[in-house]
């Protein structure tokens, strides 16, 4: 298992974007979702880059065998929703590797010597942080609109509009209110407000393998560019 | 670490209670300062002034002046602060930053930018001087609220402040919890820092306490020196409006007199166990719930008694085994049908924006009048128009419970009813849960709050 | 320091996070049906905008600064970046963020009229992904055509964006969107300031 720099991580990202603005969708795409499944299983990440991958597989399939045998609007919409997901897939499935391999105070450290103001990185980095918490607060939420029958179905809603709505915004918002609150008492009564360069326990770096993963991403980029041109040249030229 | 507090007022904009009036306090380095009071007393107050939440994240008047060392606060920026004060709170879930245990116990550290050789050689030192080791490299999320204490604990405790504030941090907590913070503060103690703890709950820290400072209204009311407050009897801190300075268990009601209980109609659980996914929560439990009883499920952190509220509520489904009246088994949305819930964070359960309507949401059976007579009990219907969410949390605690009378089922079940009550609110909410129980009511509460139980409970299942 | 009217302190981007993830939250659910219906996915920025309104306008209570909501711009755009999603959409947000909190901002923030119309541009953000689609479908979908011919090719490259698509698209963003502020709007007096949580 090795471990990269998440700043290499973000130079991944942009190179991928980079891919997906340049690179028309098609056979270089998968050799990019092949790269990706390789870095995420090892950095670690294994059963959930498999799935990815996999998925990636069953949606091309669709899209070369299926796909032809329609036709009409069926066909079209499939196509444009395709278009889209293939052009998403590489950035996405990079993305959840990325997220799914990096620890937030690692990100906030590695993003303070980009000099990455923190602005943005806090907002980040606190995303992370309640994501997980929403979700829990949300199940408890739900239960107690079971607990006093309020219920999202459309017979409900059509009869007591007002209740329903109030009843999905304003406990979400309330805790949120609260916890972002609290969350700030004791981030800011711990320095978070400090000018000074934040620092980690964990060794933020650039080393080797940083450099061979983002090159060997660079060169497969180059080679795509080029293999893409030459080969709309020769389309023209017949 | 001395402390002087001369001639300090503050009041919050937007609400009176909390206030503090023409406050005079020193406290001395090393000393351990205990605050008690009634909600509303400023306690809190005190303690925000002292790492900083006052002015800067709390809007208001303040006046007179707050030094530190001879320096005055106001003088520090909040990170200097951060340096030499460090804050607890009371709820474990909303005070961590990351989401692992290691990077949040170095939290502290990171944002001084201390060396990262540094950073691990105290992150090492504070492992082994808290006893954390089976706490490292863990998710958060997954920690109990004494684990969570802990780690917060730990992550103040590993930039070395001189000073400690904590504001109700045992409110959360079950014994177990309360037992690991109490080692906590024994070892600060004894290396001589100096302590300012604003609490309800008191019998954890009666051997700790150099001073007692009794607030009411903004304004000490009684200083009372360690000794002194190791002696006094739990009567008279009772009518101070305080909880027991005593280690306390109820006792097994065997021993106490019933109160005359003659319906025999009851709730049972016949063999009911319940799994999460491969894991068995609760195992063939054999129970019998009556109503006109209350019934105190207690038991550790972990153990299942949020899982059983939850099943007897309907909303999980014993995987084996049943829960049956009268010979007869209920099926989830039959006790749906049959059950409220009273939830230990009540911020889930208010979805109006007043009190009389949150009061008649949900019911289609009861009137207004019902209703006003209801707010009457509880001693809220004063605040009838106002939106629940400006009530205080005994307030909202009440109107929780005054709701559950409202929506008019069988069976009630409590979580935690009494977390961060004070001694008044929590009398009060034993009654409500004796007059519940007089309405013929299957009443179920989890709680570990012994004083609480002690005074309320017909009952004790004890769950392993 | 913490009074200062223009520069976001910690408590001020510790709320923009939490309340980030609301509106993430609220574009997904109201929005993901569309995206994820193959024939419906050109109406996601309608869905998206459904369920948005209050949040944005307790938001813009909660921090009436003009950074805000350009941070929460700029934060989804990071965010859409490092997920895969498009660059329009990314850039899109942005942009539309940033006028937004310009336009909510001129009357600091005060002004329902102002802040309505800023959650309406706010919401047309997302529609960035299908501008650009719209203008260079070919790399997008060319490889799913090899098959046919040259006319069928060019027949099927214009029905998969009319610009009757991307009409429908943007006046039925405008109006979810103002349906959805009005709602805020209405939110704002009856609950939120009576709760106490736009203090």
């Amino acid at each position: 298992m090795i471990t990269i720099d998440p700043r290499s991580k973000l130079i991944l990202i942009f190179i991928t974007v980079l891919f997906s603005m340049l690179i028309p969708t098609g056979t270089f795409t998968c050799i990019w979702i092949l790269l990706i499944t390789l870095l995420g299983i090892l950095l670690g990440r294994v059963r959930k880059t498999l799935r990815a991958a996999v998925l990636f597989a069953a949606l091309w399939i669709v899209s070369v065998y299926v796909l032809p045998q329609l036709d009409g609007t069926a066909h079209t919409s499939l196509l444009v929703w395709l278009g889209l997901v293939f052009k998403c897939y590489p950035c996405c499935m990079l993305a959840g590797v990325i997220i799914g391999t990096t620890q937030i105070s690692e990100f906030m450290a590695a993003m303070a010597k980009w000099n990455v103001p923190r602005e943005v990185v806090i907002p980040l980095a606190i995303m992370f942080r309640y994501f997980p918490a929403l979700k829990e607060d949300w199940g408890h939420i739900k239960d107690a609109m079971a607990l006093r029958g309020i219920s999202f179905s459309p017979l409900y809603f059509f009869k007591n509009p007002s209740v329903v709505i109030d009843a999905l915004y304003l406990p979400i918002l309330v805790t949120a209110s609260k916890t972002a609150d609290e969350l700030s008492a004791s981030a800011i009564t711990r320095g978070i407000e400090n000018p000074t360069r934040r620092t980690s326990r964990l060794d933020i770096k650039f080393r080797l393998i940083d450099g061979a993963v983002v090159l060997i991403f660079l060169i497969t980029i180059v080679v795509a560019v080029i293999g893409t041109s030459s080969g709309q040249l020769m389309e023209k030229a017949h | 670490m001395n402390i002087d507090f001369e001639n300090v007022s503050f009041s919050y904009s937007g609400r009176e209670s909390g206030a503090l009036k023409d406050l005079n306090l020193k406290i001395r380095h090393g000393e351990f300062v205990l605050l008690v009071g009634e909600s509303g007393c400023g306690k809190t107050t005190i303690t925000r002034m002292l790492n900083g939440l006052i002015p800067g994240f709390y809007n208001g008047k303040l006046e007179g002046t707050i030094s530190i060392d001879g320096r005055t606060i106001s003088d520090y920026k909040t990170y200097e602060l951060a340096s030499m004060v460090g804050s607890v709170f009371q709820n474990p879930k909303t005070q961590f930053f990351n989401v692992d245990t290691d990077s949040e116990i170095t939290f502290g550290l990171e944002n001084a930018g201390t060396p990262q050789k540094k950073i691990n050689a105290i992150l090492d030192k504070v492992t082994e001087e808290l006893d954390l080791e089976t706490l490292r490299g863990k998710d958060i999320f997954k920690l109990s609220g004494g684990e969570k204490q802990k780690i917060a604990f730990a992550s103040v405790y590993a930039s070395g402040p001189d000073l400690y504030l904590m504001d109700e941090p045992s409110a959360n907590l079950d014994s177990v919890g309360i037992e690991g913070l109490k080692e906590c503060l024994e070892k600060i103690k004894s290396e001589g820092k100096t302590v300012v703890i604003a609490e309800h709950r008191l019998y954890y820290l009666t051997q700790l306490v150099d001073r007692v400072i009794c607030l009411k209204n903004g304004r000490i009311e009684r200083e009372i020196n360690g000794d002194e407050f190791r002696a006094i009897s739990v009567n008279s801190l009772n009518h101070m409006g305080l909880r027991t300075n005593q280690f306390f268990k109820t006792r097994v009601k065997a021993e106490k007199g019933f109160r005359k209980i003659t319906l025999d109609e009851k709730i049972s659980l016949q063999d009911l166990s319940i799994d999460y996914g491969k894991i068995r929560v609760l195992n063939k439990l054999n129970h019998d719930f009556y109503k006109g009883k209350v019934c105190c499920v207690t038991g550790r952190n972990g153990v299942g008694k949020s899982t059983l509220l939850r099943a007897m509520s309907g909303f999980i489904k014993g995987s084996e085994g049943s829960i049956e009246q009268n010979g007869k088994t209920l099926s989830s949305k039959e006790l749906k049908k049959k059950a409220f819930m009273v939830m230990q964070d009540v911020n889930y359960q208010l979805f109006a924006d007043s009190v009389m309507n949150e009061c008649l949401l949900g019911t289609e059976t009861k009137s207004e009048d019902f209703a006003e007579k209801v707010l009457e009990e509880f001693g809220l219907l004063e605040f009838r128009n106002l939106h629940p969410n400006t009530l205080s949390g005994g307030q909202k605690q009440r109107l929780a419970i005054a709701v559950s009378l409202m929506m008019d089922k069988e069976i009630l079940l409590f979580d935690e009813p009494t977390s961060g009550l004070d001694y008044k609110n929590m009398r009060l909410c034993a009654n409500f849960m004796k007059r519940l129980s007089d309405m013929n009511k299957i009443i179920i509460v989890v709680s570990h709050d012994e004083e609480f139980i002690d005074y309320c409970s017909d009952e004790i299942y004890q769950l392993s | 320091m913490y009074n200062d009217k223009k520069k976001l302190n910690a408590k001020d981007l510790i709320i923009t996070g939490v309340f980030a993830v609301l509106f993430l939250m609220a574009v997904m659910i109201g929005g993901g049906p569309f995206a994820s219906i193959p024939t419906l996915t050109f109406y996601f920025p309608i869905g998206a905008a459904v369920l948005a309104g209050p949040i944005f306008m307790l938001y813009i209570a909660k921090v009436p600064k003009v950074g805000a909501l350009a941070i929460i711009g700029a934060v989804e755009c990071i965010l859409g970046t490092l997920t895969g999603m498009h660059w329009g959409l990314n850039f899109g947000i942005l942009i539309s963020s940033i006028i937004a909190s310009f336009i909510a901002g001129s009357k600091k923030f005060e002004n329902p009229m102002f802040n309505l119309i800023a959650y309406i541009v706010y919401s047309l953000g997302p529609m960035g992904t299908y501008f650009v689609f719209f203008f260079n479908r070919e790399s997008w979908v060319s490889f799913m055509l090899k098959k046919g011919t040259e006319q069928e090719y060019i027949d099927k490259m214009s029905e998969v964006a009319t610009p009757l698509m991307m009409i429908t698209m943007i006046v039925g963003t405008i109006i979810v969107a103002t349906l959805s502020g009005l709602l805020g709007l209405r939110l704002m007096r009856k609950q939120f300031i009576k709760a106490g949580l736009a203090a």
